[in-house]
């Protein structure tokens, strides 16, 4: 049994005309202890697809079609409510968010708000509650706890709230951690401490960890495996060094193009031309096609499966690049002669 | 007693107990050291009763009168209110003689009196078992000491002219013995009408105060101690007045009054009484509006009493200004008004019409009066045409030779029943080519403005309140015209010999025709187009029984209002 | 911050004394002379003067205006020579009866507004939502007369004449002739029951208000990503917004408490008048009406000092429910 199991989530969000499919049909596999790498543009469906998990969608943004399923260690969180559902978020799975000064509330101290969470999820007396978020702080690495607990969002620094956040997720003893885009509003310096401080804590805690980017390099990083989303499907999947590697899907190869990473610096930086579409209305055919680099006729006609790259060798071949083995891509330039099937 | 009740109060009384800890502005303070002792002396004096007071039968209950506007209380000033001066006369003071049901002189606080053969003197007799609520004897000096602070006119008393014959300062007055007080005047009419009007104070308490401070005691208004049928328990400003019955006052009189309490409750809001009434919140609904009245008549267990009240309403020309000095001009504006329309409109037909400053109620009153000057716009329009007011641009207002239009502003205070009338006034007077424009003021300053040396003003509303005892000189006397009460500031050498005449004949029948020849006059006259005299409404609880209301006033009865025991109500 | 907002409070003085000179000038030079207030038909020109001086009128303008500053500086109103009495007297008669009235009002207005505005913004959108936005902008744009004349027909006419419900409530006043024969329970009992029907008008009135202002504020409050987090932690919906969703939300309503809590002095007029309160409000106009001026600048001073208040204890609760404005103290 996987640690989280997503088969076909399709999320849309309804409008006045038809309904943004902003995630399409995602299958995710999550292992106990494992880190998964969800990255693409915003549009991509990403952070939905995080949301979904925990049933967080806001009220009118977005819901979860019948057909898809989401299992946390066999358990369906679909559908799911009420107490279980608090019992899991916050204890069994955690989130962090984006811009953790408005994921903060502004009006209560940081201590406070971790203690909260520690109440709710652990047997503990008060003092020892106290205790426990305070030696959370520790943890995080924010220096001088007993002082800092009692400080509202305002007056830490980017890093030191995304620190307290981390604690926060931290105090019910998650077996589940969902990051989303945990360091784009860091400073570089403090995105390399915060996800230091992600991976410390997926290690020692043995937690899965899900982290949500745009940022590949980000990612790869910290992950083990990456999915590559465009258009609410994945892309292109497979263990991280491979992606790296030897990117497949041209999307994917964009992407890399697009990054700035430390260890390669001599690369240009090659941003993907055009803009993700609209979610209500995908283009016919892949829904890259109108951005890609190598579209053909068939792209624009029809849409491409995930096939399992390591059986298409010879595809792999066609690239011309390093092996592409142990990955899932969804792209015309795999198929070959086969085609649609 | 009401103070100590809510902790919030405590609080108000901190905050501004910080803000004005040293009043010493007039009458601050004395309201202590005056009225503590004062009510004190009256608790300790009634408490000789306890137990004596009679029970059973008819004695016991409470009443409550409510009414638009609080009053001014008990001193010498605040008898210009007819709140207060009924309050004065009937329930909390005494008048040395009162009327009965046919305005004949009663013995009140005087058990007889006796007008010198010359008519120049008047001696009372006091009773001598009248005692002020705090246990002294009422005397001769008290009544001495009332006459003389009210004929000074720091006392701000409203009525001097009362006493306007009588001889000046102490000559007037004479105090024979302890219960024996003798007046001495020149011969003049009307001798014991200004007797009920005016009630009499406390020497023993008020004799230190000097006059000019008198409209400020915290007596007045803080802490009234009387010696009439009721005696004052507290009052809250705004609020109520709450007395109780005197259990001292003579049995000759009645005795104590039959109700245990009586509560004057200040409800602003007519429509607000009008539900109190009906709700049984308030026995008494004083001047009742005339649609409440309708409303009332169809609530069993309520019964509306309408009665004649000394009380005219006119509206006042001002003939100084050059249009109005016409006497064509002024009569031709009553002839257009067709005031038979106005009192079936706005008074719902229970109104007496005038032409003449004499109410229905008094005894010089003709009624065949009435049937002068009829509405009749064919007459007022050739009448203006004599006077040179012809529409020469025939835009429907005549104009003067000069082109000058006839546009008169008519001025009053915002009231209901004055608006009405101007409204349908202006209409009936357009219809005669008079274009009347109703202006309404603010109190004050429509006071100033029809009193003020410069009289700017065209045409006002006024009402007044003329109690029995009638004295136009004032109003239309040519030595008055530069007076206050001049409005018309009409000089007419025959309507003066009436005036002088009229106030030195004290027999009536030998005065009615003079009283005919004086109204007559004011016929040809004109200063006034007279409007009516309209009845006084109350509304009254039927549980409330022996309640007579008639021209006398609203209260004059209360010493014999009555609840049966099972019609009592605990509060 | 507080320093700024007590200097503000200071500062506020000679602005109140400025606002009540005005006032004096004002009504001093207004058409009409105070004294003719009291003229009565047969009254003499001497009598006039002798009122006249006993108002203190019959000085200059400007002595008149020295002395009444001279006096209200050493905390002497003067006297009301309409209800002939000290104007202290007066005024702390009246002051009670508003601030009973208007604090429980203000405590109900705020706590039924904030409850149905946090209800609408949680279920925005809905039938519960509409339904409740008509009820808060009927009771909003509502004539207070008029709903206080109405609930005295459904509560106290009919429910006593026509319904003859088991309870109706006392059309108006602060309570029954004769209370003070009552037992003090009894007493008390008497004086809520006079409160309900005021209050509860004051309160529909004033809790439209709160409750369309508390719906719009909870409604950008609730879309706050602090929200998601609050839940992504495991809270119950209901500490989520009553919590985390409230104390947010309420930052901008204590901005309209500011506004209204004046009318814990200043009363609400019309609502005074049609249930016969004697209190500030009802005073005041009275004493406008009748031209008694020093209660007029007493009550003047007294209700800019109140705005003032409201300001700074306004300021004082933006720190208490915003820590970004308290910790700004500098």
């Amino acid at each position: 049994m996987s640690l989280l199991e997503i088969q076909k989530l399709r999320t849309h969000i309804r409008t006045a005309g038809d309904d943004a499919r902003a995630v399409d049909g995602v299958d995710l596999l999550l292992e106990e202890g494992e880190s998964v790498g969800l990255v693409g543009e915003s549009g991509s469906g990403k952070t939905l697809l995080a949301l979904s998990i925990l049933g967080l969608l806001p009220e009118g943004g977005g819901a979860i079609l019948p057909g898809s399923s989401i299992r946390f260690r066999g358990e369906e969180l679909v559908g799911m409510g009420g107490k279980r559902l608090r019992e899991i978020r916050g204890g069994e799975v955690a989130m962090i968010f984006q811009e953790p000064m408005t994921s903060l509330n502004p009006v209560f101290s940081v201590g406070n708000q971790i203690l909260e969470a520690v109440e709710l999820h652990r047997p503990l007396n008060r003092d020892a509650a106290k205790e426990e978020m305070l030696r959370l702080l520790g943890e995080v690495g924010i220096p001088d706890p007993e002082a800092r607990a009692g400080d509202y969002p305002h007056q830490l620094s980017g890093g030191m709230r995304q620190r307290a956040m981390i604690a926060m997720a931290l105090a019910g003893e998650p077996s589940l951690l969902l990051a989303d885009e945990p360091t784009t509003a860091l400073d570089v310096t403090v995105e390399a401490q915060i996800l230091q401080l992600l991976k410390r804590v997926q290690a020692r805690m043995g937690m899965g960890l899900l982290l949500i980017s745009h940022d590949l390099n980000v990612v790869s990083r910290v992950c083990d495996r990456i999915l590559i989303l465009y258009g609410g499907k994945v892309v292109e999947a497979g263990p991280t060094q491979k992606i790296l590697d030897a990117p497949i899907h041209p999307y994917t190869r964009g992407l890399m193009g697009s990054r700035l990473s430390f260890d390669d610096r001599r690369r240009t930086l090659r941003p993907i031309p055009g803009e993700v579409p609209e979610a209500t209305d995908w283009p016919r055919g892949c829904r890259f096609h109108p951005r890609c680099p190598e579209v053909m006729d068939r792209c624009r006609r029809e849409e491409p499966r995930l096939l399992p790259g390591t059986e298409r060798k010879g595809a792999v071949e066609v690239q011309g690049g390093a092996p592409g083995g142990g990955r899932d891509v969804r792209c015309w330039l795999l198929a070959g002669e086969e085609g649609g099937a | 007693m009401r103070r100590s009740l809510s902790l919030l109060s405590l609080v108000a009384l901190s905050i501004t107990a910080c803000v004005g800890e040293s009043g010493d502005g007039p009458g601050a303070g004395l309201g202590d050291t005056f009225c503590g002792p004062a009510l004190a002396r009256v608790d300790s004096f009634m408490a000789t009763f306890a137990g004596e007071e009679p029970t059973g039968g008819r004695y016991g209950g409470m009443v409550v009168v409510g009414t638009v506007a609080d009053m001014h209380g008990m001193s010498p000033r605040a008898a210009g209110d007819v709140g207060s001066a009924q309050h004065q006369q009937f329930v909390n003071l005494m008048t040395l003689i009162e009327a009965d049901e046919s305005f004949d002189p009663m013995p009140y606080l005087a058990t007889s009196w006796e007008v010198s053969e010359d008519r120049t003197e008047l001696t009372f007799r006091l009773r001598e078992d009248v005692y002020w609520h705090d246990g002294e004897l009422t005397t001769a000096q008290d009544v001495a000491f009332t006459y003389l602070t009210v004929i000074n006119p720091a006392s701000e008393y409203p009525n001097p002219g009362f006493f306007q014959h009588y001889l000046p300062g102490e000559e007037g007055v004479e105090v024979v013995d302890s219960f024996t007080v003798k007046f001495h005047f020149q011969p003049h009419a009307d001798i014991l009408e200004s007797w009920r009007g005016l009630a009499i104070l406390p020497h023993h308490l008020l004799g230190d105060v000097p006059t000019e401070e008198l409209s400020t005691h915290p007596y007045g208004a803080v802490c009234p101690v009387g010696n009439g049928p009721f005696r004052f328990v507290s009052r809250a400003p705004g609020e109520s007045w709450t007395f109780q019955a005197n259990p001292a006052f003579p049995e000759a009189l009645g005795g104590r009054p039959y109700l245990d309490r009586y509560v004057y409750r200040v409800i602003p809001t007519q429509t607000t009484l009008l539900a109190e009434l009906i709700t049984k919140g308030v026995d008494v609904y004083v001047q009742m509006l005339p649609n409440h009245a309708a409303t009332a008549r169809e609530e069993t267990g309520l019964t509306v009493l309408s009665f004649p009240y000394p009380a005219i309403f006119f509206v006042a020309w001002n003939s100084r200004v050059p249009e109005l000095s016409d006497v064509r001009v002024r009569r031709a504006l009553t002839l257009g008004t067709n005031r038979r329309q106005i009192i079936e409109g706005v008074q719902g037909g229970e109104a007496v019409l005038l032409n003449s400053g004499v109410p229905p109620v008094h005894w010089a009153f003709d009624p065949s009066l009435g049937d002068s000057l009829p509405y009749d716009p064919e007459q007022a329009r050739s009448l203006l045409i004599a006077a040179g007011w012809v529409d020469r641009d025939e835009d429907g207002i005549r104009e003067n030779l000069d082109g000058e239009p006839l546009v008169i502003e008519l001025i009053y205070n915002q009231n209901r029943e004055r608006q009405q009338v101007g409204e349908i006034m202006r209409v009936q007077l357009r219809d005669i080519g008079v274009e009347l424009r109703p202006r309404v003021m603010e109190f004050g300053a429509y006071m100033s403005q029809i009193t003020s040396e410069e009289r700017d003003f065209e045409g006002a509303f006024v009402t007044f309140e003329t109690g029995f005892r009638l004295d136009d000189r004032d109003l239309f006397h040519s030595d008055a015209v530069d007076g206050l009460w001049a409005f018309a500031g009409i000089m007419d050498p025959e309507l003066d010999r009436y005036l002088d005449t009229l106030q030195l004949i004290p027999d009536r029948v030998e005065a009615l025709p003079v009283w005919r020849a004086y109204q007559n006059r004011l016929l040809q006259l004109q200063p006034y187009t007279f409007l009516y005299s309209a009845l006084r409404r109350d509304g009254v609880n039927e549980r409330l029984q022996d309640v007579v209301m008639d021209p006398r006033g609203d209260w004059a009865t209360i010493r014999q209002w009555w609840i049966a025991p099972q019609d009592r109500k605990t509060p | 911050m507080l320093s700024f907002s007590l200097r503000r409070t200071l500062l506020a003085i000679p602005l109140l004394l400025g606002v009540a000179t005005l006032v004096f000038f004002v009504l001093s030079l207004a058409p009409g002379d105070a004294a003719s207030i009291y003229l009565r038909p047969g009254m003499t020109p001497e009598t006039l003067e002798h009122i006249r001086r006993s108002m203190g009128l019959d000085d200059p303008l400007l002595i008149r205006y020295g002395r009444w500053l001279l006096a209200f500086l050493q905390g002497d109103f003067g006297y009301s020579h309409f209800y002939q009495m000290p104007v202290r007297d007066r005024i702390l008669a009246a002051l009670p009866n508003t601030l009973i009235l208007a604090s429980g009002a203000l405590f109900f207005a705020f706590l039924i507004g904030i409850l149905v505005g946090v209800l609408q913004a949680v279920k925005e959108g809905s039938f519960l939502d509409s339904v409740l936005s008509g009820v808060t902008l009927f009771f909003y744009s509502m004539p207070s007369f008029w709903l206080a004349l109405m609930l005295i027909l459904f509560f106290s006419l009919s429910a006593m004449k026509l319904w003859n419900w088991p309870f109706s409530f006392p059309v108006s006043g602060i309570q029954s002739p004769g209370a003070d024969l009552l037992a003090p329970w009894d007493q008390f009992r008497d004086r809520i029951h006079h409160l309900v029907l005021p209050t509860l008008t004051l309160t529909l009135i004033l809790a439209g208000g709160v409750a369309r202002y508390v719906r719009t504020s909870m409604l950008d409050v609730i879309r706050q990503d602090y929200i998601r987090t609050a839940r992504a932690k495991g809270l119950p919906e209901t500490r989520v917004i009553m919590k985390h969703g409230l104390r947010n939300g309420l930052i901008p309503v204590v901005t309209l408490f500011g506004v209204y809590f004046p009318f814990l002095l200043s009363g609400t007029v019309l609502i005074e008048y049609v249930f016969a309160w004697p209190g500030m409000g009802q005073l005041m106009v009275e004493s406008i009406l009748r031209k008694d001026l020093p209660v007029v600048l007493a009550g003047t001073f007294l209700f800019g000092g109140m705005v003032v208040l409201g300001n700074l204890l306004a300021d004082l609760l933006y720190g208490v429910v915003d820590p970004r404005i308290r910790q700004s103290d500098g």
